[in-house]
């Protein structure tokens, strides 16, 4: 390629000014609110420029006026600015927290949001939070926040909701983003609340909140889902259909109590699940490539726990398991117990294959958790669940358990039958941000400090059976 | 499409000043002002960019190739162009924005002017003017009812630094 000519040195004539005005609005486009008005000072010719960016974007949280009362006024101002001056206005961003003592903001919503649409606003963000902490009355979100056409990002928090709102979500054609926390939906007329999503729906993230799954429900574009502490049945799930979803994410969701989910997402990239039970779901997916993380806090160990952990991973095994289990339970598990559970039940059945196993697990528990664990699956490494590098101690346990090539007698090798199936155990290391791991010995532990900067796992090769 | 019409894969493109550029058509047609003359068959010769200096050309054809080939990976691409911007002085990146408005890329216009927003964005009045030679106008009574209008932009402090 030829090299250029040197011309157009830098020099000190004032070059933005001179911009054609389309590109001085792509530029105003990209500053904050507040640094967009501010170029009205530079010049003259710079007085009005900031008007023609086709966005307005309003957060009361980086607000550097005086108080909420003045963060309305200047967004009642500017809403009006661009309406009576017919000025272009494509995108309006509000984030606006209430409080008990100024609902003075709900007024102000419900003049400002039937307006948008009819201005052209083709993006509306909202984000609106109740701060809770100033007071225990809970808070009706306005109903007018819901059902504007232009709506494509929702983010409510700490509101309660009368069935009417949330049913107006529907006429949102265009929601992207949907995020609720803390939203309760007034059920005291114990009628069955309809909520239709709009198909438009690309992330949903519902956490703390009794809103429930339509029966049937079309989520044709939805591509992440994430539920949280949710404690509404989510049975309908298994109804619903996900062509798009990618990421599935459930956290401590009490309503996968009791119940069996079938998901049908035929692109699935990732899905997780952290809590203190063990859920029965499954998939129906055509994605060869995709990962699950499963994290179980086994303080709630039950009966059957292997058994079901078994169900779940033979439901999961057409994908990448990584398997973490924070075993903060005071009474450890019996095993003669499990042992038996394991083997009343298929426990003579082919292991799983997981990729990674993570524990979290006292001294006193931490074989019989392997010797269960290894009856139902076969990781390929196995690591510390906290630091995600082994304390010395439990390495050494660990190195006991995993190096040794015979059991030490006949009741022992009961338990580990496992012990047949290891080929080859190494401790490994590396240094956190690099990819490659290396081998090293036990006694090699105690030079790599600190400890948060390295990980390290027991890679193990198993026998194919 | 260059079997259909014959044309052939790579494009000449000649700067104001008169420099040749060979380039890439894939790479070319991210300019949407270039792909409609492929598009309508006027490619086939030499395609004059009367707006685009050969300094800028350079600079854009750079960007073309380094952006075209990179798959379709948002994160990677926008990796790129802050990499590919990160060292441009205000007057190449307005050189650069005018070329991108010109040869109608929007990718290319859109992180220019983020840049741009990015240089500007949490500095003082007198630093913005500064570092573009904007002369102010205003007289001192005409600036202070300007500021009183938008008051609440001017409070609190600025930290100006040369980043």
């Amino acid at each position: 390629m030829k090299r250029a000519k040197g011309e157009n040195d830098s020099n000190s004539v004032d070059r933005i000014s001179e911009l054609p005005k389309d590109i001085l609005q792509r530029i105003l486009y990209f500053l904050s609110q507040e640094y967009a008005v501010r170029t009205s000072v530079l010049s003259k010719s710079w007085r009005y420029v900031w008007r023609t960016r086709p966005n307005l974007d309003f957060s009361d949280n980086s607000f550097k006026g005086n108080n909420k009362k003045e963060f309305l006024s200047v967004v009642d101002k500017n809403l009006q600015l661009y309406r009576d001056q017919n000025l272009c206005l494509e995108e309006f961003h509000l984030s606006i927290s209430v409080t008990y003592s100024d609902r003075k903001s709900v007024p102000f919503l419900e003049k400002w949001i039937p307006l948008l649409t009819a201005m052209g606003v083709k993006k509306f963000r909202l984000s609106i939070q109740y701060e809770y902490y100033k007071s225990a009355v809970r808070v009706e979100l306005p109903r007018v926040v819901f059902g504007e056409e232009s709506l494509q990002d929702l983010h409510a928090e700490r509101f309660v909701l009368e069935q009417e709102a949330i049913e107006r979500i529907a006429l949102s054609k265009h929601l992207k983003k949907l995020r609720l926390e803390e939203v309760y939906v007034k059920d005291d007329t114990l009628q069955t609340i309809i909520i239709i999503y709009p198909t438009s729906l690309e992330t949903l993230e519902i956490s703390r909140s009794n809103i429930p799954f339509q029966k049937g429900a079309d989520f044709r574009n939805l591509k992440d889902l994430s539920l949280c502490l949710v404690e509404s049945s989510l049975d309908n799930l298994s109804t619903c259909e996900f062509p798009s979803l990618k990421r599935l994410n459930l956290r401590y969701c009490d309503g996968l109590k009791e119940s069996h989910i079938s998901i049908d997402a035929p692109n699935m990239v990732c899905f997780g699940y952290a809590g203190c039970f063990i859920p029965s779901i499954s998939f129906t997916t055509t994605s060869n490539e995709w990962n699950t993380y499963i994290c179980l806090d086994s303080n709630d160990a039950s009966s059957n726990w292997f058994v079901k952990l078994k169900a779940l991973l033979e439901s999961l095994s057409h994908s990448n398991i990584c398997l973490a289990i924070d075993d903060n339970n005071p009474t450890p598990f019996d095993e003669e117990h499990i042992i038996h559970e394991i083997l009343d039940d298929d426990g003579c059945g082919e292991p799983i294959a997981v990729e990674c196993l993570q524990l979290n697990a006292g001294l006193s528990c931490f074989s019989t958790l392997l010797n269960g664990l290894f009856r139902i699956c076969r990781p390929a490494s196995i690591g510390d669940i906290v630091f995600k590098s082994w304390e010395m101690k439990v390495a050494e346990f660990a190195w006991n358990s995993l190096m040794r090539r015979e059991s030490r007698d006949r009741h022992q090798f009961r338990h580990e039958l496992w012990l047949r199936d290891l080929e080859r155990a190494s401790l490994e290391i590396k240094e956190i941000g690099r990819e490659e791991w290396r081998s090293i010995t036990l006694s090699d532990l105690p030079n790599y400090r600190p400890r948060e900067h390295y990980r390290t796992h027991f890679a193990l090769k198993w026998r194919q059976s | 499409m260059a079997a259909e019409t014959g044309t052939p894969t790579t494009l000449t493109l000649k700067s104001n000043d008169d420099e040749l550029f060979s380039v890439a058509e894939s790479a070319a047609i991210l300019s949407v002002t270039i792909r409609n003359m492929v598009e309508d068959g006027c490619a086939g010769g030499v395609i004059p960019l009367d707006n685009v200096d050969g300094k800028t050309l350079a600079s854009v054809i750079t960007y073309m190739n380094g952006i075209s080939a990179i798959p379709a990976d948002e994160e990677k691409k926008k990796s790129y162009r802050d990499k590919f911007l990160s060292d441009k002085d205000f007057e190449t990146l307005a050189d650069m924005v005018l070329a991108a408005n010109y040869l109608n890329m929007s990718c290319l216009m859109d992180a220019v002017s983020a840049k741009i927003a990015q240089v500007m964005e949490k500095k003082s009045v007198g630093w913005v003017r500064r570092k573009f030679g904007i002369e102010n106008d205003y007289t001192p009574e005409e600036e202070a009812a300007v500021k009183e209008e938008h008051k609440w932009t001017f409070e609190g402090v600025e930290t100006d630094d040369d980043n």
